[in-house]
């Protein structure tokens, strides 16, 4: 059995800040309800979000600064004290939910103190309005269980509800795979309960004229900590279609998924991938035969148990297909048993190091691009939109290829691991950027962005959301570096590249993931030359001591 | 401005002085829509101001000038780049700039009268399960604008329902409590369908007529400390 890779694991910093001990104190005194601690193990394991930073850092053995402490709050009546005290004592305060974010949203230091809000775990279901009461704290998929039991859904499937929160959504504008039907959460959020940085809890309410809820709905816990929001939430449907397409290019799927989107369809999933994401996907199948789609009855057992095995293998695009999908099949195994054989890991360790090696093969594959398409509801109106899609498809010179596209992706849509990735224990590093724009820009802003990308990684993309006025790309990018910071600076250049083409581009900087630290340098060139201020005055108005997540989103700010 | 219809983007871009007829009669020509065939305001940034829920709805952009220049979202669907500026246009008195809303597409009108006002509501809601974004209903009639010809079958196609009429009030309600609320209030009520969850009641008068007592409460402003935010200029200057 190869050796598993161990790092050390640091001692922490000794004392606490004197701040932080003194908020310590005083919240063990005044607010018996919240358990806080101080050690180590506590304090690392809050120390950074799921960047690739993070894991850069680990496998090199360097610990991030952890928070000073680590608190669990049991009420949003708690999350007011702790904000009175961290503005008395001067400690920042990072709301935390399940740290899957990508972004360095957060990036304690020792005068922090991490703030951790699963304890706000209710889940109350209104069936008449239709909307559900979550604490902040509720993991999604506990949140999407609850409502199955009750004949509902949120219709919020982040690839992240395994490992993310309710208040985390709110917090960094979530969108689900399954966004094209039900919307994003910020077209799901029908009341929000926020603590803001003077220690008040309010309700804001929506539809009621001015929105403040807008403000606080993406701004990363900038200006409030939310603590309870209600969600619009939807009859589970009885009846689904769900198929794979495929184009014979990305322009060609692009003017099909607009024309979809634009006839009202609402599907509930419509995604296209690029030949190289193909390729990862499963590959288009070689049936010339004229498939059959069928509405079937929705079961809701084993679609998600996120195996990675046990697809129908995929016909090889030539010479450097096969290349490319035996490697790719070599690391999802590797991967899969949670190992790294030594050879694969000094290989894969050299192709990231030198990643035109590794993206000529997948440079050579053919145009053509795999879609997943699928829609839900009553047998009817599930029947009805197939019937358009599919007729769409074919005035479009889209190919319809029957169910077993879609069957993959709903077997593997939720494989999102906490686990060192094997890539990264080979030396290399890999991110993902997503970024929405209309529908006239998105076809050159793949290939410009993705350009960008190709000079510092090997790259490719999912066009993964989709509106009727335009959708949201995903880039997945990939390099190495002989040192850790040969890695940092490969990465970063790959970032800002990227986000340099987005902007030239005026697509958004973002579509889900949010800003955090990462992206924040160009988030006010983005926004206009007034957008800092009028932002910065929103943050004075809510959070006059600045206690909370300070330096997110590039807002200064220090208790 | 006039209004410019971008269709394939699915996009209209106008400015706050763009009137709402302008507006319309230039999403007329190119079979579109943004939720509405009344005019309900004189012009889209009355309409932005009052927070209204039709044209916030299709609300995709909106650039607001502040003392320190203009601030904006991008013209991006579902921008997740930190808090949306839109909270400085919607339902607070500043100055806007350029307008970005989403237009959708009318492939036919349907009317299709019911004798009972639940059946009627009941329709409405199908109508937009099925992907409609404007179905109105007033007394037990409803007018719908569809999206494809295919939700047309089955009924006589009708012309356009435009009208002239602007909001005396109007509120926000879940479909459940539609029909109570209907009943409650003054006769010619319209119904709205904005989603699968909410429809906006409103009160419509003719140009020059007077307004009858609204019948729900005034729209929320934005708080004060929020507004202060953008340290603007006095309000008769913001609007100059």
């Amino acid at each position: 059995m190869p050796p598993r890779l161990c790092y050390p694991f640091p001692s922490m910093p000794d004392p606490l800040d004197p701040q932080v001990e003194a908020f310590v104190a005083a919240l063990r005194a005044t607010v018996p309800g919240t358990d806080v601690r101080v050690g180590g193990l506590d304090r690392a394991a809050y120390a950074r979000d799921a960047s690739p930073e993070t894991f850069l850092e680990r496998r090199h053995g360097v610990l991030p600064v952890p928070p000073g402490a680590v608190c669990w709050p049991a009420s949003a009546e708690d999350v007011a004290a702790l904000v009175r005290l961290a503005a008395v004592h001067r400690v920042g305060l990072v709301p935390f939910g399940a740290g899957s974010g990508v972004v360095q949203g957060l990036l304690p230091d020792a005068r922090t103190v991490v703030m951790d809000l699963k304890r706000l775990d209710g889940v109350e279901i209104d069936a008449r309005t239709r909307t559900v009461a979550a604490g902040a704290g509720v993991i999604g998929e506990r949140l999407e269980r609850a409502l199955n039991v009750a004949g509902f859904t949120a219709g919020h499937f982040p690839s992240s509800i395994y490992c993310s929160t309710v208040g985390g959504w709110v917090a960094a504008r979530s969108a689900g795979q399954l966004s094209s039907r039900y919307g994003k959460i910020e077209d799901m959020v029908h009341r929000l309960e926020i603590v803001d940085g003077t220690g008040a809890i309010s309700t804001l309410e929506r539809d009621r004229g001015a929105d403040p809820a807008r403000a606080i709905i993406g701004s990363e816990g900038a200006l409030a900590v939310v603590t309870r929001a209600w969600l619009r939430i939807h009859q589970l449907a009885s009846h689904h279609a769900v198929f794979g397409l495929a184009a014979p290019d990305v322009g060609t799927g692009v003017t099909f998924m607009r024309r979809v989107m634009q006839a009202g369809l609402r599907p509930a999933v419509f995604r296209m991938y690029d030949p190289p994401d193909t390729l990862l996907a499963g590959g288009i199948p070689a049936n010339s035969e004229m498939p059959v789609v069928r509405v079937g009855p929705i079961s809701r057992a084993g679609h998600e148990d996120g195996h990675m095995s046990g697809d129908a293998p995929a016909p090889a695009h030539g010479l450097f297909g096969l290349l490319a999908r035996r490697a790719t099949a070599a690391l999802r195994r590797e991967a899969g048993a949670g190992r790294l054989n030594p050879t694969v890991r000094h290989v894969l360790g050299a192709a990231l190091a030198h990643t035109a090696w590794l993206a000529a093969p997948y440079e050579r594959l053919p145009p053509a691009c795999l879609m997943v398409l699928g829609f839900e509801g009553d047998a009817d109106a599930v029947s009805e939109a197939l019937a358009s899609a599919t007729a769409m498809a074919g005035t479009c010179g889209v190919s319809v290829l029957g169910v077993a596209p879609g069957e993959r992706w709903l077997r593997r849509r939720h494989a999102v691991t906490y686990k060192m990735p094997p890539y990264i224990r080979a030396g290399g590093w890999a991110d993902t950027l997503e970024v929405s724009a209309p529908w006239s820009v998105i076809e050159r802003l793949y290939h410009e962005a993705r350009s960008s990308l190709l000079h510092h990684a090997v790259a490719m993309a999912h066009f993964s959301h989709a509106y009727p006025e335009g959708g949201s790309i995903y880039f997945t990018f990939a390099g190495g570096g002989a040192t850790l910071e040969d890695a940092v600076a490969h990465h970063a250049a790959a970032v800002r590249d990227a986000l340099e083409a987005f902007s030239r581009l005026g697509a958004s900087l973002s579509h889900h993931h949010g800003v955090g630290r990462m992206k924040s340098a160009r988030l006010w060139d983005v926004l206009g030359p007034g957008s800092r201020d009028a932002v910065t005055g929103l943050k004075r108005a809510l959070d006059p001591h600045g206690v909370l997540n300070p330096g997110v989103l590039g807002l200064g700010g220090r208790p | 401005m006039t209004a410019r219809v971008m269709p394939s983007d699915g996009l209209v871009q106008v400015d706050a002085g763009t009137t709402m007829t302008a507006l319309l009669d230039a999403l007329d020509g190119a079979s579109m829509h943004v939720g509405t065939w009344d005019e309900r305001y004189a012009t889209v940034g009355d309409a932005l101001r009052a927070g209204d829920p039709v044209l916030v709805r299709h609300l995709v952009q909106v650039e607001v000038r502040s003392a320190s220049g203009r601030l904006s979202g991008p013209v991006a669907p579902r921008a997740a780049v930190g808090p949306d500026l839109a909270v400085f246009a919607v339902g607070v008195e500043n100055a806007l700039g350029s307008i970005h809303l989403r237009a959708e597409v009318t492939a036919a009108h349907l009317a299709r009268a019911f004798e009972r006002l639940e059946d009627a509501v009941t329709w409405q809601r199908e109508l937009v399960e099925r992907g409609c974004t404007l179905v109105a209903l007033e007394g037990a009639r409803v007018h719908a604008a569809v999206p494809r010809r295919a939700l047309a079958a089955g009924t006589e196609p009708v012309a356009s329902a435009r009208t002239r009429r602007r909001v005396a009030a109007w509120t926000v309600v879940g479909w459940e409590d539609v029909l109570e609320r209907v009943r409650a209030a003054a006769p010619g009520v319209q119904v709205l369908a904005l989603d699968t969850h909410r429809a906006a009641l409103s009160v419509l008068v003719n140009p020059g007529q007077p307004a009858p007592p609204a019948p729900w409460p005034a729209p929320a402003p934005l708080p004060d400390a929020w507004a202060r935010a953008l340290r603007l200029p006095p309000l008769e200057e913001r609007r100059a």
